[in-house]
């Protein structure tokens, strides 16, 4: 089976490019192995339906990404399937961006979005155009970090640390990657 | 005793786009105010920073005209440092360009707009044998529309319906007064949807296929582009070639023969119709086919003028902001444009709610600041901006792409060329916009690949001197209209960077003279069926393709209990 672990977020909105930095993150500081499955990872950053035909090629997704939930706190992390989520989220009036939630609607709809879990933060700076991450987010990703690999092991993937890249030091840069 | 109705948000994501009106007594809109509750101000972050930089910033201001602020990026840091790329680099851009606009005028038409014109739980009860037929009332050679393959989308949909998840289509206002097509069109039209979000990841590769990357493409540098081996390789450019042309006859088969079942129908449905908003019409120029040759043509209309189209002297533009949250109100040019902001917030107020009841809310401060958007002015007039614009400029400069492309258009609609000032022209020329881009890509694709058999070089060399001062910019069109990024670079780095995007000229806020921008002109006299929904004011807001600052993709999962899926950070 393929994986995807897929990061979604504006990078230029400190807090907000926590999905795009931890996926880089993971990329780099862990090698993984499975005898049938492949992983890949990327950085989907604000992009929506232009996602739509890389997300089809999979069979398994991840998305991790910033969430705002009911009754949450700021840095608390959330791990649940796609089927979780309202099934009557409000766009009422909705136009222009389709975001990440419509892109799997419409990819349901037409019949071949992969099985997906989200894994999200609530984040504290949606600061614009800033490189700064907040100490709670942070936090929040080593959270997600580990619910990742959990997932993964569980999933039969082995994995090695070979590097030890920090968030904050990606996330001043991943504008250029 | 007048009203007031809010609209918001009215683009997707919370807190971007709002409208407030005030209606009299006759659901008349008196008063139009239209403003972005969100802060872009991109223009601080590349303050210091490597100009060759700028581009790979600029990009990620949205997640939809990405490669639009790319390219601006980049160009206009080409034109301050003087270099022109080579004709290779120039027609790869085209390329791309081309696969940008398509992606945005399909997705916008049938995922973003349709269900402001269709009503699709109408077309459950349609006849599928009657829809097919009518399909060739507006093309001989119809897409998708066999009596089996709308059979079997509206049993897709009924099946999505029972399962109790609406998902894209919730939320539409299904039953009002003012949708106008029959069951058998409104099917045609969802048989139409469904195909476009396949059609949609086809036009999304062949921006990948010269992006070296994909999402958020990497191949635009600072004198040129970077992907060389694909342009070298004839399978990259067989493949380009093969998928444009399945997107174009989607274009032709689909999108337009749509849109002239939408002017036929909606000819007579007056809350579409003479609403032009701003008739001061601007657009430049973009899509260079070859060496001295675009498709679209610079130009501006004044008060909807068509007998004289002037010049475009960026000299006369400027940005001000008394009712805009920024410290400084006065017109500035956008290379002396200032960016910091004074933000006042909302008054307490009161406005209908949903259930047509009055009730407390915050409110716009009218007569002060009331939003993010700066009010940009040509020769201190708010101007309209995009396929409106560019094809009714294009048309009375007789622009041999367009004229023909708009007169059929007319024609087979039995329209007057005044029906295009409006809603529903808004939504047609954005059609005739990507059929003449559809038509006419291949063009410069051939170009290009006539010049790589002479040429091979894809970059042009260029020094940047720290002693020196640069100023420079990009001016275009984009899927939503005119756009423009201004720089200054000195000591090497960025001193100063201004964007003035489509959507500010379009939803400007009201100047110092009073003077609104296209969205709030064009709601005033508006008449609203039903003031719960008012579909109206979101359709014509629509039409402009509202694209307002950026992207900021929080997932909302409000009303929904997450609770369980909390991670405990214990374990």
């Amino acid at each position: 089976m393929k994986f995807l672990v897929l990061g979604i977020g504006n990078i230029m909105f400190a807090d907000e490019g926590l999905g795009v930095h931890l996926c880089k993150q993971l990329e780099k500081n862990y090698k993984f192995t499975h005898q049938n499955h492949s992983l890949s990872f990327i950085d989907g950053g604000t992009l929506a339906l232009q996602l739509s035909y890389i997300i089809a090629e999979y069979d398994e997704m991840i998305v991790l990404d910033c969430i705002d939930a009911d009754d949450s706190e700021v840095g608390e992390v959330f791990f649940f399937p796609y089927e979780a989520m309202p099934k009557r989220v409000n766009w009422s009036g909705s136009a222009h961006e389709v975001e990440m939630l419509q892109t799997l609607q419409y990819m349901e709809l037409v019949g071949d979005l992969p099985r997906t879990q989200i894994l999200a933060a609530v984040p504290r700076r949606i600061k614009p155009m800033s490189f700064e991450l907040s100490s709670e987010i942070i936090r929040a990703a080593s959270v997600m970090e580990k619910t990742l690999l959990d997932f993964l092991a569980k999933k039969g993937f082995s994995y090695e640390k070979v590097a030890d890249f920090a968030l904050q030091d990606l996330a001043r840069v991943s504008f250029k990657s | 005793m007048s009203q007031k109705i809010i609209v918001d948000p009215i683009t997707r994501i919370e807190g971007h786009l709002r409208v407030e009106v005030v209606v009299d007594d006759n659901n008349i809109v008196k008063e139009a105010y239209t403003g972005s509750t969100l802060w872009r101000g991109i223009e601080t972050i590349v303050k210091g920073r490597d100009p060759r930089d700028a581009g790979f910033m600029t990009q990620r201001i949205c997640g939809v005209c990405t490669f639009s602020h790319y390219k601006a990026g980049i160009v206009a840091v080409e034109n301050a440092l003087g270099i022109t790329p080579p004709l290779n680099a120039l027609l790869t851009r085209t390329l791309m360009n081309a696969a940008l606009f398509l992606h945005d005028h399909i997705v916008h038409f049938y995922q973003l707009h349709a269900l402001d014109w269709v009503d699709v739980v109408s077309a459950l009860s349609a006849d599928v044998k009657k829809a097919s037929d009518l399909a060739f009332n507006y093309t001989p050679n119809p897409y998708a529309t066999g009596a089996d393959k709308l059979l079997e989308v509206q049993q897709r949909l009924k099946a999505f319906v029972d399962k109790g998840n609406l998902g894209p289509f919730a939320n539409a206002y299904y039953g009002h007064s003012t949708y106008r097509f029959n069951p058998e069109q409104n099917l045609i039209a969802l048989s139409h949807y469904l195909e476009c979000l396949r059609i949609q990841r086809i036009i999304a590769q062949c921006m990948a296929i010269f992006g070296s990357k994909n999402p958020h493409p990497q191949s635009l540098t600072v004198g040129g582009v970077t992907c060389v081996m694909d342009l070298l390789s004839p399978s990259r450019m067989g493949e380009y070639m093969e998928k444009f042309k399945e997107v174009a006859d989607f274009v032709n088969r689909a999108y337009y023969p749509d849109l002239v079942m939408a002017g036929k129908v909606y000819a007579n449905e007056p809350s579409v119709l003479n609403d032009v908003g701003v008739a001061n019409l601007y657009t430049f120029k973009e899509f260079q086919m070859g060496r001295d040759e675009w498709l679209f043509e610079s130009g501006i209309i004044k008060n909807g003028d068509l007998s004289k189209v002037y010049e475009v002297e960026e000299d006369k533009i400027t940005e001000e902001a008394t009712h805009s949250w920024y410290a400084d109100n006065e017109p500035l040019h956008p290379y002396d444009g200032k960016t910091n902001p004074n933000y006042t917030g909302l008054v307490d107020g009161e406005s209908i709610d949903h259930h047509g009841k009055v009730a407390h809310t915050k409110n716009f401060d009218t007569k002060g600041k009331y939003s993010w958007i700066k009010a940009p002015r040509y020769e201190g007039e708010p101007m309209q901006v995009g396929p409106l614009a560019n094809i009714v400029v294009n048309y009375a400069k007789g622009n041999q792409y367009v004229v023909p492309v708009v007169d059929t258009f007319l024609k087979e609609t039995n329209l007057p060329l005044t029906a295009v000032f409006s809603t529903l022209g808004r939504t047609a020329t954005r059609c005739l916009e990507a059929k003449i881009i559809a038509d006419n890509t291949l063009r410069a694709f051939d170009n290009l690949v006539e010049n790589l058999k002479v040429d091979e070089s894809t970059c042009a060399p260029y020094v940047i001197d720290k002693n020196k001062e640069y100023k420079g910019r990009y001016m275009g069109h984009v899927p939503r209209g005119t756009l423009s990024h201004w720089c200054r670079i000195k000591n090497g780095v960025i001193e100063n960077w201004q964007a003035v995007v489509p959507s500010t000229w379009n939803a400007s806020p009201k100047d110092a003279k009073g003077v609104g921008g296209s969205y709030e002109q064009c709601l005033i006299g508006l008449k609203i069926a039903d003031v719960k929904q008012p579909l109206e004011i979101i359709r014509k807001i629509h039409s402009y393709d509202p694209c307002i600052a950026c992207a900021v993709h929080v997932m909302d999962a409000k009303g929904n209990n997450l609770s369980e899926y909390k991670v405990n950070v214990n374990l």
